[in-house]
């Protein structure tokens, strides 16, 4: 991959909705980014003001009315297995063991049983969960259960990688772990990804840059040229304790 | 715990069931009114077990050593045993086929409108319309349209089952989370793999709850298709039971349906249950229990 050309290209898309009561909603208005191989872009804001819609978008769930997105200069019209996606809410199959799920992608593929469950194995291994490989969801933790999510992804291997607040639901502790997880896999694989969240720490720990989204539209994209893997200490240096004020500022807190 | 939860709930049916039986025979003692043809209208125990029940050989028509009462031959048990077994094979039968149809009618139907939305604005209105008919309102009509035998007994089963289970498979995918179906599709996966891996598994639980209900509800309707002009089978004892007010018949064949209904229940309780392992609220736990929490039969969890 050529790391001087965007890995992911959104242009001018614009989304709107129309309320049960018949009020218009404009969701996205002519947003336009670049995100380049290896990047780890957070998509920063306050909920209701198009993150996720934004996100629906690249990952093809969600047609706009307006613009395209291109992923390595290719016209995305739906999902796409060169996208990889970690939900919101909870889409580990409960009806699947732990290890089925996250081969469920390569078996989509028809890759054979043997080397699917090989390769769910090994990403088992990496998120620390060999042990309950054989398992069913409903016996694993929601800390559990996120990082099936997240070994389920990278099993399937997309170029790109999206979240959509994967971590939003979960406790503080396990929250700091699983961006751990997240992050390391990122550094050993070396993906592009577009994370979404509403948490400035989050973004600060995570992001190699950031852009914040305001009322359907970009308020501020910044890089974060801050060492990774990011200790609490990096970011509460002065150029860090810097950027998190103007993303403060940004989500309308200072 | 486990073996102690499951010994005090069987201890505590035990006790009810007792009490039960015994509260009737007390009832039994203090009402003595008759009905038309001498036929106490609460008949103890005793007259159960030694009439009503002896005296169910007037329905057995003769073979396998046993002579008939009609033929001449005396009352026996053994008689009265071939008679209500008979009956009860040929009700099975009815049931058994009655399900199968309409089961596998319903769940076809079901998912045929759930996916393509040609079936569903074909289907679905003629569906629910048929569905607010009351189911014993359609006995005649079946008995008119497709004879009082056999295959009209088994076709009205199957459509009352089939009603249920096509309501039941339409809000199962409905109720199935767009989360499912969105990661099915970000991974590339086609329409069928959809379905056989993300939509069946997916409504399964939901499914098995509309098929218990259709279950206990295809003994209802064996009976009342058979109360109604059929020539054999248990509901046929009932009618002729009910000509000259025999309660006591009456109620046999009553029990056997509370014990039929109990047993194909706990059979396919056991037989799904390991299939839907998986779900976080029914796994490895006794279905009366999740129907109770449901508030539709007797919770028993301490």
């Amino acid at each position: 991959m050529d790391p001087r050309k965007p890995a992911l290209a959104v242009r001018d898309i614009g989304v709107r909705f129309v309320r049960a009561d018949g009020t218009p909603v404009v969701a996205l208005d002519g947003v336009s980014l670049q995100v380049f191989p290896g990047e780890f872009v957070c998509i920063l804001g306050r909920s209701g003001h198009g993150k996720t819609t934004l996100l629906n978008v690249v990952a093809g769930l969600l047609r706009a009315q307006h613009g395209e997105v291109r992923v390595m200069d290719q016209l995305v019209t739906g999902p796409g297995i060169d996208r990889g996606v970690i939900f919101q809410q909870d889409a580990v199959f409960p009806w699947m063991r732990v290890e089925d799920n996250v081969a469920f992608g390569l078996r989509v593929r028809n890759i054979s049983t043997q080397e699917r469950l090989q390769i769910a194995r090994e990403h088992l291994a990496l998120v620390g969960l060999s042990s309950v490989a054989r398992a069913w969801p409903r016996e694993l933790s929601g800390g559990m259960r996120g990082r099936v999510a997240i070994a389920a992804v990278f099993a399937n291997d997309p170029p790109i990688l999206l979240a959509d607040e994967p971590f939003g639901a979960l406790d503080y502790v396990t929250r700091r772990q699983l961006q751990a997880v997240l992050q390391d896999l990122w550094r050993r694989t070396g993906k592009t990804v577009l994370f979404v969240t509403h948490d400035v720490d989050e973004a600060m720990m995570l992001g190699t840059r950031v852009i914040v989204i305001k009322n359907g539209g970009i308020a501020e994209d910044r890089a974060i040229d801050l060492p990774m893997p990011r200790s609490d200490d990096d970011v509460a240096t002065q150029e860090g304790l810097a950027i998190k004020h103007l993303l403060l500022h940004h989500i309308g807190l200072e | 715990m486990r073996t102690n939860f499951r010994a005090s709930r069987l201890l505590g049916g035990a006790t009810v069931l007792l009490t039960l039986v015994l509260l009737w025979e007390l009832l039994s003692l203090v009402v003595t009114a008759k009905g038309s043809y001498d036929e106490p209208l609460i008949p103890g125990w005793g007259y159960l077990i030694g009439n009503s029940l002896l005296r169910m050989s007037d329905y057995w028509g003769g073979g396998f050593g046993v002579p008939a009462p009609s033929e001449g031959g005396p009352a026996t048990y053994a008689a009265a045993l071939l008679a209500l077994g008979s009956a009860s094979l040929i009700t099975f039968q009815r049931v058994l086929f009655g399900i199968a149809f309409g089961t596998l009618g319903g769940i076809g139907l079901g998912l045929l409108v759930a996916t393509f939305d040609a079936a569903r604005r074909l289907i679905a209105p003629t569906v629910h319309i048929v569905r607010m008919t009351p189911f014993l309102a359609m006995i005649p009509l079946f008995n008119l349209w497709f004879g009082a035998n056999t295959f009209g007994i088994i076709l009205f089963v199957a459509y009352g089952v089939a009603v249920i289970m096509f309501i039941g498979t339409v809000n199962a995918v409905r109720n199935v989370p767009k989360v499912y179906f969105d990661r099915a599709a970000t991974v590339g996966a086609s329409r069928a793999t959809v379905f056989r891996h993300v939509v069946l598994p997916a409504i399964f639980p939901e499914i098995r709850a509309s098929f218990l209900l259709s279950f206990g509800l295809s003994w209802s309707l064996v009976v009342g298709g058979e109360l109604l002009g059929a020539q054999s089978g248990l509901g046929v004892i009932v009618t002729y039971a009910l000509q000259f007010a025999y309660t006591g018949r009456v109620m046999i064949v009553a029990f056997l349906f509370v014990i039929y209904a109990g047993l194909s229940f706990a059979l396919f309780d056991a037989m799904s249950r390991r299939i839907i392992d998986w779900h976080p609220q029914v796994g490895q736990r006794p279905i009366s229990a999740q129907v109770g929490r449901r508030g539709v039969g007797v919770a028993i969890r301490q």
